[in-house]
Protein backbone atom coordinates (compact mmCIF):
# COMPACT_ATOMS: atom_id res chain seq x y z
CA UNK A 1 0.00 0.00 0.00
CA UNK A 2 2.96 2.29 1.07
CA UNK A 3 4.77 1.74 -1.89
CA UNK A 4 1.35 2.65 -4.33
CA UNK A 5 1.31 5.64 -2.05
CA UNK A 6 5.17 6.52 -3.13
CA UNK A 7 4.75 5.81 -6.37
CA UNK A 8 1.30 7.82 -7.34
CA UNK A 9 2.94 10.64 -5.37
CA UNK A 10 5.88 10.67 -7.73
CA UNK A 11 3.91 10.57 -10.87
CA UNK A 12 1.66 13.10 -9.60
CA UNK A 13 4.30 15.27 -8.58
CA UNK A 14 3.96 18.45 -10.23
CA UNK A 15 7.08 20.95 -11.57
CA UNK A 16 6.36 24.21 -12.90
CA UNK A 17 8.79 26.99 -14.22
CA UNK A 18 8.44 30.29 -15.13
CA UNK A 19 10.14 32.10 -18.13
CA UNK A 20 9.87 35.45 -18.69
CA UNK A 21 11.09 38.00 -21.52
CA UNK A 22 10.95 41.51 -21.68
CA UNK A 23 12.37 43.81 -25.22
CA UNK A 24 12.79 47.59 -24.67
CA UNK A 25 11.38 50.28 -22.29
CA UNK A 26 8.28 51.33 -21.39
CA UNK A 27 6.45 53.46 -23.98
CA UNK A 28 5.11 56.71 -22.70
CA UNK A 29 1.37 56.66 -23.93
CA UNK A 30 0.71 59.99 -22.99
CA UNK A 31 3.80 61.67 -23.98
CA UNK A 32 3.56 59.85 -27.17
CA UNK A 33 -0.02 61.43 -27.45
CA UNK A 34 0.63 65.31 -26.00
CA UNK A 35 2.71 65.51 -29.53
CA UNK A 36 0.83 68.15 -30.99
CA UNK A 37 -0.03 67.46 -34.99
CA UNK A 38 0.72 70.06 -37.36
CA UNK A 39 3.05 71.43 -35.01
CA UNK A 40 5.54 69.34 -32.90
CA UNK A 41 8.79 68.94 -34.80
CA UNK A 42 11.33 65.98 -34.58
CA UNK A 43 13.59 67.29 -32.80
CA UNK A 44 11.41 68.07 -30.08
CA UNK A 45 10.23 63.90 -29.82
CA UNK A 46 13.47 63.25 -29.99
CA UNK A 47 15.30 65.47 -27.37
CA UNK A 48 12.39 63.92 -24.64
CA UNK A 49 11.75 60.33 -26.14
CA UNK A 50 15.18 59.49 -27.18
CA UNK A 51 15.94 57.64 -30.13
CA UNK A 52 13.46 55.29 -31.65
CA UNK A 53 13.81 51.43 -31.47
CA UNK A 54 13.01 51.62 -35.15
CA UNK A 55 12.88 54.65 -37.75
CA UNK A 56 11.99 54.00 -41.28
CA UNK A 57 11.17 56.56 -44.46
CA UNK A 58 7.96 57.25 -45.04
CA UNK A 59 6.64 58.87 -48.05
CA UNK A 60 8.58 62.26 -48.00
CA UNK A 61 9.56 61.80 -44.48
CA UNK A 62 9.90 59.58 -41.97
CA UNK A 63 8.33 57.33 -39.17
CA UNK A 64 9.77 56.94 -35.97
CA UNK A 65 8.49 53.24 -33.61
CA UNK A 66 8.79 52.95 -29.88
CA UNK A 67 8.24 49.35 -28.52
CA UNK A 68 7.69 47.06 -25.46
CA UNK A 69 7.32 43.86 -25.15
CA UNK A 70 6.63 41.34 -21.95
CA UNK A 71 6.15 37.84 -22.76
CA UNK A 72 5.31 35.40 -19.84
CA UNK A 73 5.27 31.85 -19.85
CA UNK A 74 4.39 28.95 -17.53
CA UNK A 75 5.08 25.74 -17.80
CA UNK A 76 3.31 22.81 -15.95
CA UNK A 77 5.82 19.56 -15.64
CA UNK A 78 5.46 15.73 -14.92
CA UNK A 79 7.95 13.65 -14.52
CA UNK A 80 8.36 9.77 -15.08
CA UNK A 81 10.92 8.61 -12.86
CA UNK A 82 8.75 7.08 -10.57
CA UNK A 83 6.42 5.09 -13.05
CA UNK A 84 9.82 4.09 -15.40
CA UNK A 85 11.45 2.13 -12.05
CA UNK A 86 8.01 0.41 -11.44
CA UNK A 87 7.39 -0.58 -15.12
CA UNK A 88 11.03 -1.48 -15.70
CA UNK A 89 11.80 1.06 -18.14
CA UNK A 90 14.53 3.25 -16.85
CA UNK A 91 14.62 5.35 -19.90
CA UNK A 92 11.49 7.00 -18.92
CA UNK A 93 13.04 8.61 -15.99
CA UNK A 94 14.94 11.07 -18.33
CA UNK A 95 11.47 12.38 -19.88
CA UNK A 96 9.68 15.47 -18.55
CA UNK A 97 6.71 16.29 -20.03
CA UNK A 98 6.04 20.41 -20.57
CA UNK A 99 2.75 22.13 -20.66
CA UNK A 100 2.79 25.46 -21.21
CA UNK A 101 0.80 28.83 -21.92
CA UNK A 102 2.41 31.80 -23.21
CA UNK A 103 1.05 35.86 -22.60
CA UNK A 104 2.49 38.85 -24.45
CA UNK A 105 1.67 42.41 -24.05
CA UNK A 106 2.81 44.99 -26.13
CA UNK A 107 3.03 48.90 -25.50
CA UNK A 108 3.90 50.64 -29.06
CA UNK A 109 3.99 54.05 -29.78
CA UNK A 110 4.49 55.58 -33.61
CA UNK A 111 5.18 58.72 -35.01
CA UNK A 112 4.99 59.93 -38.68
CA UNK A 113 6.93 63.20 -39.83
CA UNK A 114 6.92 65.07 -43.09
CA UNK A 115 9.56 66.04 -45.29
CA UNK A 116 10.36 69.41 -42.87
CA UNK A 117 9.98 67.31 -40.05
CA UNK A 118 6.50 68.24 -38.67
CA UNK A 119 4.77 65.43 -36.91
CA UNK A 120 1.55 64.50 -39.59
CA UNK A 121 0.54 61.86 -37.25
CA UNK A 122 0.73 59.61 -34.26
CA UNK A 123 -0.65 56.77 -32.07
CA UNK A 124 -0.26 54.14 -29.41
CA UNK A 125 -1.51 51.00 -28.83
CA UNK A 126 -1.38 48.62 -25.86
CA UNK A 127 -2.75 45.24 -25.66
CA UNK A 128 -1.81 41.72 -24.32
CA UNK A 129 -3.19 38.51 -25.86
CA UNK A 130 -2.44 34.85 -25.65
CA UNK A 131 0.52 34.45 -27.80
CA UNK A 132 0.33 30.69 -28.12
CA UNK A 133 -0.28 27.56 -26.02
CA UNK A 134 2.04 24.45 -26.38
CA UNK A 135 3.35 20.77 -25.02
CA UNK A 136 6.31 19.38 -25.73
CA UNK A 137 8.29 16.15 -23.99
CA UNK A 138 12.30 17.39 -22.76
CA UNK A 139 14.99 15.51 -21.41
CA UNK A 140 15.29 15.22 -17.83
CA UNK A 141 15.40 18.97 -16.49
CA UNK A 142 15.53 21.26 -19.33
CA UNK A 143 13.77 24.80 -19.27
CA UNK A 144 13.31 26.19 -22.62
CA UNK A 145 9.90 27.99 -23.96
CA UNK A 146 7.00 25.41 -25.19
CA UNK A 147 5.84 28.39 -27.12
CA UNK A 148 7.36 29.21 -30.29
CA UNK A 149 8.37 33.25 -29.45
CA UNK A 150 10.71 33.29 -32.79
CA UNK A 151 8.55 36.39 -33.74
CA UNK A 152 9.02 38.39 -30.61
CA UNK A 153 12.79 37.22 -30.65
CA UNK A 154 13.96 37.93 -34.11
CA UNK A 155 16.63 40.71 -34.45
CA UNK A 156 16.11 43.77 -34.88
CA UNK A 157 16.43 45.12 -38.43
CA UNK A 158 18.92 47.53 -38.15
CA UNK A 159 21.05 44.35 -37.37
CA UNK A 160 20.62 42.34 -40.21
CA UNK A 161 20.46 45.33 -42.69
CA UNK A 162 23.41 44.37 -44.75
CA UNK A 163 22.74 40.95 -44.57
CA UNK A 164 19.31 41.66 -46.63
CA UNK A 165 20.72 42.61 -49.96
CA UNK A 166 22.03 38.67 -49.88
CA UNK A 167 18.19 37.10 -49.32
CA UNK A 168 16.44 35.04 -51.52
CA UNK A 169 14.80 36.77 -54.25
CA UNK A 170 11.00 36.55 -53.14
CA UNK A 171 12.07 38.81 -49.97
CA UNK A 172 14.50 40.65 -51.54
CA UNK A 173 12.88 42.00 -54.55
CA UNK A 174 10.11 43.09 -51.78
CA UNK A 175 12.34 45.21 -49.65
CA UNK A 176 11.92 48.00 -51.28
CA UNK A 177 7.68 47.91 -49.98
CA UNK A 178 8.56 46.02 -46.96
CA UNK A 179 7.28 48.04 -43.49
CA UNK A 180 10.45 48.09 -41.56
CA UNK A 181 8.10 49.21 -39.33
CA UNK A 182 6.07 46.44 -38.19
CA UNK A 183 5.54 45.70 -34.49
CA UNK A 184 7.09 42.55 -33.31
CA UNK A 185 5.12 39.53 -33.60
CA UNK A 186 3.50 40.83 -37.18
CA UNK A 187 3.49 37.31 -39.40
CA UNK A 188 3.74 36.87 -42.95
CA UNK A 189 0.31 35.39 -43.94
CA UNK A 190 -1.45 38.14 -44.86
CA UNK A 191 -0.71 41.77 -45.80
CA UNK A 192 2.14 43.20 -48.16
CA UNK A 193 4.89 40.31 -46.35
CA UNK A 194 2.03 37.93 -48.11
CA UNK A 195 4.54 38.22 -51.28
CA UNK A 196 7.15 36.42 -49.74
CA UNK A 197 5.51 33.09 -49.23
CA UNK A 198 7.39 30.38 -51.19
CA UNK A 199 5.20 27.14 -51.82
CA UNK A 200 5.40 24.59 -48.98
CA UNK A 201 7.74 27.15 -46.54
CA UNK A 202 5.11 28.27 -45.03
CA UNK A 203 6.70 31.92 -45.05
CA UNK A 204 9.22 33.62 -42.98
CA UNK B 1 13.19 5.41 12.09
CA UNK B 2 16.37 5.42 9.78
CA UNK B 3 14.31 3.75 7.42
CA UNK B 4 11.35 6.00 7.21
CA UNK B 5 14.10 8.49 6.63
CA UNK B 6 16.00 7.43 3.74
CA UNK B 7 13.40 7.70 1.15
CA UNK B 8 12.61 11.63 2.37
CA UNK B 9 16.55 12.12 2.73
CA UNK B 10 17.54 10.69 -0.63
CA UNK B 11 14.62 12.35 -2.14
CA UNK B 12 15.94 15.99 -0.85
CA UNK B 13 19.91 15.05 -1.68
CA UNK B 14 18.51 14.28 -5.19
CA UNK B 15 17.08 18.00 -5.49
CA UNK B 16 19.76 19.58 -3.88
CA UNK B 17 22.27 17.72 -6.23
CA UNK B 18 19.69 18.56 -9.25
CA UNK B 19 19.63 22.14 -8.75
CA UNK B 20 21.10 24.57 -10.95
CA UNK B 21 21.27 28.27 -12.24
CA UNK B 22 21.16 30.72 -15.56
CA UNK B 23 23.37 33.06 -15.79
CA UNK B 24 23.97 34.75 -19.12
CA UNK B 25 24.66 38.01 -21.00
CA UNK B 26 25.18 38.26 -25.01
CA UNK B 27 25.27 41.47 -27.06
CA UNK B 28 25.15 42.03 -30.84
CA UNK B 29 25.44 45.46 -32.71
CA UNK B 30 27.99 48.65 -33.06
CA UNK B 31 30.14 49.50 -30.08
CA UNK B 32 27.82 52.32 -28.51
CA UNK B 33 30.59 54.93 -28.24
CA UNK B 34 27.57 58.00 -28.11
CA UNK B 35 27.36 56.84 -24.78
CA UNK B 36 30.99 57.87 -23.86
CA UNK B 37 30.77 61.30 -26.02
CA UNK B 38 27.15 62.05 -24.83
CA UNK B 39 24.73 64.17 -26.98
CA UNK B 40 26.76 67.49 -26.42
CA UNK B 41 29.55 65.87 -28.52
CA UNK B 42 27.15 66.85 -31.41
CA UNK B 43 25.89 69.64 -32.85
CA UNK B 44 22.72 70.50 -35.06
CA UNK B 45 23.54 72.40 -37.89
CA UNK B 46 27.27 72.04 -37.34
CA UNK B 47 28.27 68.61 -37.18
CA UNK B 48 28.62 66.74 -40.52
CA UNK B 49 27.89 63.16 -41.05
CA UNK B 50 31.41 62.72 -41.81
CA UNK B 51 32.52 63.87 -38.23
CA UNK B 52 29.70 61.17 -36.93
CA UNK B 53 31.00 58.09 -39.16
CA UNK B 54 34.52 59.51 -37.83
CA UNK B 55 33.61 59.39 -34.10
CA UNK B 56 30.73 56.51 -33.91
CA UNK B 57 32.34 54.08 -37.41
CA UNK B 58 30.17 52.73 -39.61
CA UNK B 59 26.31 52.34 -38.51
CA UNK B 60 24.13 49.74 -38.28
CA UNK B 61 21.74 51.33 -40.58
CA UNK B 62 21.69 53.86 -43.31
CA UNK B 63 18.42 55.18 -44.53
CA UNK B 64 17.28 57.13 -47.39
CA UNK B 65 14.85 60.24 -47.03
CA UNK B 66 13.71 62.85 -49.19
CA UNK B 67 15.36 65.54 -47.12
CA UNK B 68 18.73 63.47 -47.12
CA UNK B 69 20.19 60.32 -45.10
CA UNK B 70 19.70 58.64 -41.73
CA UNK B 71 22.25 56.86 -39.53
CA UNK B 72 21.20 54.47 -37.23
CA UNK B 73 23.22 52.51 -34.49
CA UNK B 74 22.19 49.90 -32.20
CA UNK B 75 23.60 47.85 -29.52
CA UNK B 76 21.22 45.24 -28.25
CA UNK B 77 22.07 43.61 -25.02
CA UNK B 78 20.16 40.79 -23.44
CA UNK B 79 20.87 39.25 -19.38
CA UNK B 80 19.04 36.02 -18.48
CA UNK B 81 18.85 34.85 -15.09
CA UNK B 82 17.45 32.08 -13.67
CA UNK B 83 17.41 29.14 -11.05
CA UNK B 84 16.38 25.61 -11.45
CA UNK B 85 15.11 23.96 -8.49
CA UNK B 86 13.38 20.68 -10.32
CA UNK B 87 10.01 21.60 -8.53
CA UNK B 88 10.23 25.46 -9.30
CA UNK B 89 12.56 26.72 -12.12
CA UNK B 90 12.63 30.24 -12.61
CA UNK B 91 13.75 32.02 -15.85
CA UNK B 92 14.24 36.11 -16.74
CA UNK B 93 15.13 37.38 -20.26
CA UNK B 94 15.54 41.15 -20.31
CA UNK B 95 16.68 42.34 -23.91
CA UNK B 96 17.40 46.87 -23.88
CA UNK B 97 19.03 48.58 -26.91
CA UNK B 98 21.43 51.86 -26.68
CA UNK B 99 20.63 53.42 -29.98
CA UNK B 100 21.54 56.75 -31.59
CA UNK B 101 20.11 58.12 -34.57
CA UNK B 102 21.14 61.19 -36.95
CA UNK B 103 19.54 63.23 -39.50
CA UNK B 104 21.06 64.89 -42.26
CA UNK B 105 20.28 67.34 -44.84
CA UNK B 106 21.47 66.87 -48.66
CA UNK B 107 24.40 68.85 -47.70
CA UNK B 108 24.88 66.42 -45.47
CA UNK B 109 24.61 68.48 -42.10
CA UNK B 110 23.15 67.12 -38.52
CA UNK B 111 19.77 68.74 -38.69
CA UNK B 112 17.86 66.16 -35.85
CA UNK B 113 19.42 63.73 -33.37
CA UNK B 114 18.91 61.21 -30.11
CA UNK B 115 21.51 59.09 -28.65
CA UNK B 116 20.86 56.73 -25.53
CA UNK B 117 22.55 57.90 -22.19
CA UNK B 118 24.01 54.73 -20.33
CA UNK B 119 21.46 52.63 -18.22
CA UNK B 120 22.32 53.15 -14.78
Amino acid sequence: MRAWTVLLAALVAPACSVLALELGEDVPGERVLSFEVGRARRAEVLEELGPPVRVAAHGDGCALLYEHVRLDEGQFGLSFESLGRALGMPWLSWIKLSLGNSDARHDVGLLVFDRQGVLVGRAVGEWQEVFGKGASVQVLVTVDQVVDAGTIREAPLALGWGRQLLLPLPVGLNLAHRADLEARGTGSKAGQRSLELEPGAGGR
Amino acid sequence: MGRALRPAGFAILLLVALAGCIHSDSARGVEPRWEELGPDAFVRGSTTRSEVLERLGPPSQILSLAEGTAFYYLLETTRARGVILVLYNDRGERTRYSRAVFFFDDQGTLTDFAVSRPEE
